[in-house]
């Protein structure tokens, strides 16, 4: 099992070094002069190169790269071209906003999509399994910025529930955290049911129900915990669109959270924002899928006593 | 009597296209989405011919009116009839999911057969690649590419595309090393053919169901994708009817006039639930693991 | 003549799957019948409806389109085709049990092996955790597997096929059923492990008091372990009687068939006889005698117009018309 692991976190090492890098290249595959696009149609000579110097590419490629990396594990993100101050205290004002919106959507779409996906699968071609998928096909068709717009029309304008923007308190995670985990729901509910009803043919099953076992021992104990194996791979993806999902929603909910920042930073051009918040979502999503390939080891036994 | 059975079981035995067209013709779901899609592609054509109202017709004494008999759908805060507008952006969100999709299938594909077929160095740099482009949350690198290339819709199809690639390019090269073994494909090799004609006349075809049933489920989530941008302000720019653009033009008026919200949502709603159901009835018709 | 009582019998069964396609009569009235304490071979080709008989006697057809829509199971002498689907649940494991065909695939791979023995007893028994796992270590024990007390705490991907047959047994056994069914239990294990699980199966019949239905497409089996034997065919019995009955008189050309296609020991064979052609496609069925088209005896006759059970001498029955007197 920690040979597992080991192996695994070995294995993400070579995405890391190629995500750092395209990362780092990212401010310098800009067509034209960055310097010159930063500094606005306006700036003069000297501004555009106090602004060169400020991202500092008047260095050689290769020593701006190890400065870069080396800044990176330092925990140096460089400085926002728009508010002057570090990109790092900016993330940290906001990260665990998005952090705890995350989490919220992820941990009720879980729960919601796979106890659906079981109803479906159960009920096979049943009214049951239909109005599952009815449900679940809507919802991942369904645009979030959209059911952002309508929860706030019915839940925060009309009846005055939750309020519209901002993270104050638990409420203000409530719409937000529909919005976005709805899609996520909606696909763990279909692979819930496919995998379901994948494993309701294997001839475990039939041994379970020969013993004489409740139709609910059969599908909790014996099918559900083999179906979670390939659901939880599943989860794992669904996080980084979860990711992504946090950029539109919290825009919608004027929400404090590092998916709205990159939205802010991309209409001010603050690259050295944008650049730092790529990272920080991608290291996360490969964290994310780490965490999840062990899951996958603790759940199956082959891998976990080998 | 014996040879006649023979006879009846061999008439029985369906060509693989036909077999798919039997089992597709009972998703009847899908049918259903079939069809509106076509409605919905006539309609991209013909829209600015049948529309009401031209898509910039101003009108200030029919300012954020709700829906009436004039206007379907409202009106907007410079009194345009949003109906006109929506079956008008039909075009635009079509075309965007059909474009981005199209180049990622055909790169993906390409990929995909390329890595299967000859693997070693080449394989790994292509799987590398693909791991990199999935290591970033799909959207998140949309809007990396938007931010280097700037908004724009032609720069939302590429970057719709760049991110659905990697897709395609796993799907078939799985498919390409499944038949790489196959006799068919060793008989081939043995008789001569080229290997350009190997991967397009024996390989492709095998991986062609998988890639169809990808290709609509991914039209879907690129109109998703793309209106997201538009909504975000880095696709569409005003006055272009497209549909997130609506939307989110309809924030600022949301407490009072919730149709200029509600209305682009139901089209990028009912469009990409369309695509989706017949994806599903696709893969359904598709899938050996499902004919009972 | 055996005066046994039957503890199972089966009349006029019939099991239909509907398809898309159409009914599928996989059952098509079969009539069976276990004496207490005896042993059942129902022999037949793959598609020849034994498995559906074993399913629909298990009330296991849930999840398929399969029903029994007519005739009766009567364990015991009572009917259970119309008890409620909690009461057939409590029968099952308990006075009916199971053995499969595959014993690679038929364990839970992610659960413990003393898991998967102890809630079939706790199923059934009132019996405390600890009682349980004694008593599932006792029945490994039974079945001859070392280490039994270890293995409870291991999972069937570290055990091999034999083992993981000898564990199904143990699991079908706990709870002293009345009655074993085993469907193909050794045709996916090697020749030295077959013969081994056939000993086991036989001296735990003894031990425990359990009438076993045994079905197999291998008449060397059957010959070894079956008291009585029931020939399958097309959803059909075609021929059944004791096993001497079977072996040295017999009725069908079916049955005939089987029997040439097993190669002797010690005998010089040129070609292996076999029967030509396959099971037809339960959507063409043939209409008069199933067995017509591959049949070398067959007349114009069995092509119109089906025949039904002779008795060929005390109890012998054989679905053919050339039985007929």
């Amino acid at each position: 099992m920690l040979r597992y692991i080991v192996k695994r976190i070995i294995g993400v090492i070579p995405t890391l070094i190629i995500v750092v890098t395209f990362v780092f290249f990212f401010v310098r595959m800009i067509p034209g002069d960055p310097a010159r696009l930063v500094a606005g149609p306006q700036a003069t000579l000297e501004d555009v190169e106090v602004i060169r110097e400020e991202l500092g590419l008047n260095e050689p490629i290769p020593k701006q790269y190890i400065e870069y990396v080396t800044g990176l594990l330092h925990g140096d993100l460089g400085d926002s071209l728009r508010t002057k101050r570090p990109v790092a205290l900016e993330v940290s004002l906001r990260y665990m906003n998005t952090v705890k919106l995350t989490v919220f959507s992820l941990v009720w779409s879980v729960i919601v999509g796979v106890l659906l996906g079981v109803w479906s699968g159960k009920h096979r071609s049943k009214w049951q399994d239909y109005t599952g998928m009815t449900l679940a096909i809507s919802g991942i068709s369904m645009p979030s910025f959209w059911i952002g717009f309508l929860l706030i029309m019915v839940f925060a304008v009309n009846l005055n529930w939750f309020p519209t923007t901002g993270a104050d308190s638990w409420k203000s995670f409530v719409l937000p955290g529909i919005a976005l985990g709805t899609s996520i729901a909606a696909i763990i509910a279909r692979f819930t049911r496919s995998s379901i009803i994948e494993v309701m043919k294997e001839d475990y099953i039939r041994t379970a129900r020969a013993k004489g076992l409740r139709e609910k021992t059969v599908i909790w104990k014996h099918a559900f915990r083999n179906a979670m194996i390939s659901v939880v791979t599943v989860v794992g993806l669904q996080f980084g669109f979860l990711l992504g999902g946090s950029v539109v929603t919290e825009s919608v909910f004027a929400f404090p959270g590092l998916g709205s920042l990159l939205v802010e930073s991309v209409n001010y051009r603050d690259y050295n924002a944008i650049q730092s918040l790529i990272l920080i979502f991608s290291l996360h999503f490969i964290v994310i899928n780490l965490v999840v390939d062990i899951l996958y080891a603790l759940l199956n036994p082959e891998i976990k006593l080998s | 009597m014996a040879k006649e059975k023979v006879l009846t079981e061999k008439t029985d035995v369906n060509t693989p296209f036909k077999d798919f067209l039997r089992k597709f013709k009972k998703q009847k779901t899908a049918i259903v989405a079939l069809v509106f899609i076509f409605m919905l592609v006539i309609l991209s054509f013909i829209s600015y011919q049948i529309a009401p109202y031209g898509i910039n017709e101003y009108d200030y004494n029919a300012i954020m009116q709700g829906p009436s008999a004039a206007h379907w759908f409202g009106t907007d805060e410079f009194g345009r009839d949003l109906f006109s507008r929506i079956i008008c952006g039909t075009r635009i969100s079509l075309s965007v999911g059909l474009f981005s999709v199209s180049i990622a299938a055909i790169c993906g594909t390409v990929l995909g057969l390329l890595g299967g077929y000859y693997g070693g160095f080449l394989d790994s740099c292509i799987m590398r690649i693909c791991d990199v482009l999935f290591a970033f949350p799909g959207i998140i690198l949309a809007i990396a590419i938007i931010a280097i290339l700037g908004s724009g819709m032609t720069n939302v199809v590429i970057a719709v595309a760049v991110f659905s690639t990697p897709t395609f390019a796993r799907l078939v090269r799985s498919t390409t090393l499944a038949t790489k073994g196959n006799v068919f494909v060793q008989a081939a090799k043995n008789i001569g053919d080229s290997d350009a004609r190997i991967l397009f006349r024996h390989i492709l075809p095998s991986a062609i169901p998988n890639i169809i049933v990808q290709y609509t489920m991914s039209i879907g989530t690129s109109i998703l994708t793309a209106s997201s941008l538009s909504f975000l302000g880095m696709g569409a720019q005003p006055p272009t009817p497209e549909w997130g653009l609506l939307l989110s033009n309809g924030r600022t008026y949301m407490m009072t006039s919730w149709h200029i919200t509600l209305f682009p949502g139901l089209a990028i709603f009912f469009t990409v639930l369309c695509f989706n159901l017949l994806g599903d009835g696709l893969r359904d018709a598709l899938d050996p693991k499902l004919s009972d | 003549m055996d005066t046994r009582k039957n503890i199972l019998e089966i009349k006029n069964m019939h099991t239909y799957f509907y398809t898309d396609n159409g009914v599928v009569k996989s059952v098509d009235g079969v009539d069976i019948e276990l004496k207490e304490g005896s042993t059942l071979g129902i022999v037949g080709e793959s598609g020849s409806g034994k498995s559906v008989t074993a399913l629909s006697v298990m009330g296991l057809l849930m999840g398929t389109t399969g029903k029994v829509v007519e005739g009766e199971i009567l364990l015991d002498g009572k009917d259970i085709t119309h008890l409620s689907d909690e009461e057939r649940r409590k029968i099952r494991g308990n006075q009916i049990s199971m053995i499969f065909q595959e014993p690679m695939t038929s364990l839970n791979p992610v659960m413990k092996i003393g898991d998967q023995i102890v809630e079939a007893i706790r199923m059934h028994q009132d019996k405390s955790k600890a009682e349980a796992k004694a008593m599932a270590v006792e029945m490994l024990k039974k079945t001859g597997l070392p280490r039994a007390e270890r293995m409870v705490n291991e999972y069937p991907f570290q055990l091999s096929g034999g083992q993981r047959q000898r564990v199904m047994i143990a699991m079908a056994l706990v709870c002293n059923p009345k009655i074993l069914i085993a469907d193909e239990p050794t045709t996916a294990l090697d020749v030295t492990i077959q013969a081994q699980i056939i000993d086991l199966m036989n001296h735990l019949k003894e031990e425990i008091g359990t009438s076993i239905i045994f079905i197999t497409h291998d008449l060397g089996v059957v010959a070894e372990t079956c008291d009585d034997v029931v020939v399958m065919y097309c959803g059909r019995v075609v021929e059944k009687g004791n096993v001497y009955d079977i072996f040295d008189r017999t009725a069908h050309p079916y049955t005939e068939g089987l029997l040439n296609s097993i190669p002797k020991l010690g005998q010089h064979v040129e070609e292996l006889a076999s029967i030509p052609g396959n099971v037809p496609n339960p959507k063409y069925m043939p209409k008069g005698c199933k067995f017509a088209p591959r049949c070398p005896y067959a007349t114009d006759r069995c092509r119109e117009e089906e025949p039904g059970f002779f008795d060929v001498g005390d109890g012998h029955l054989s679905r053919c018309w050339r039985s007929e007197k």
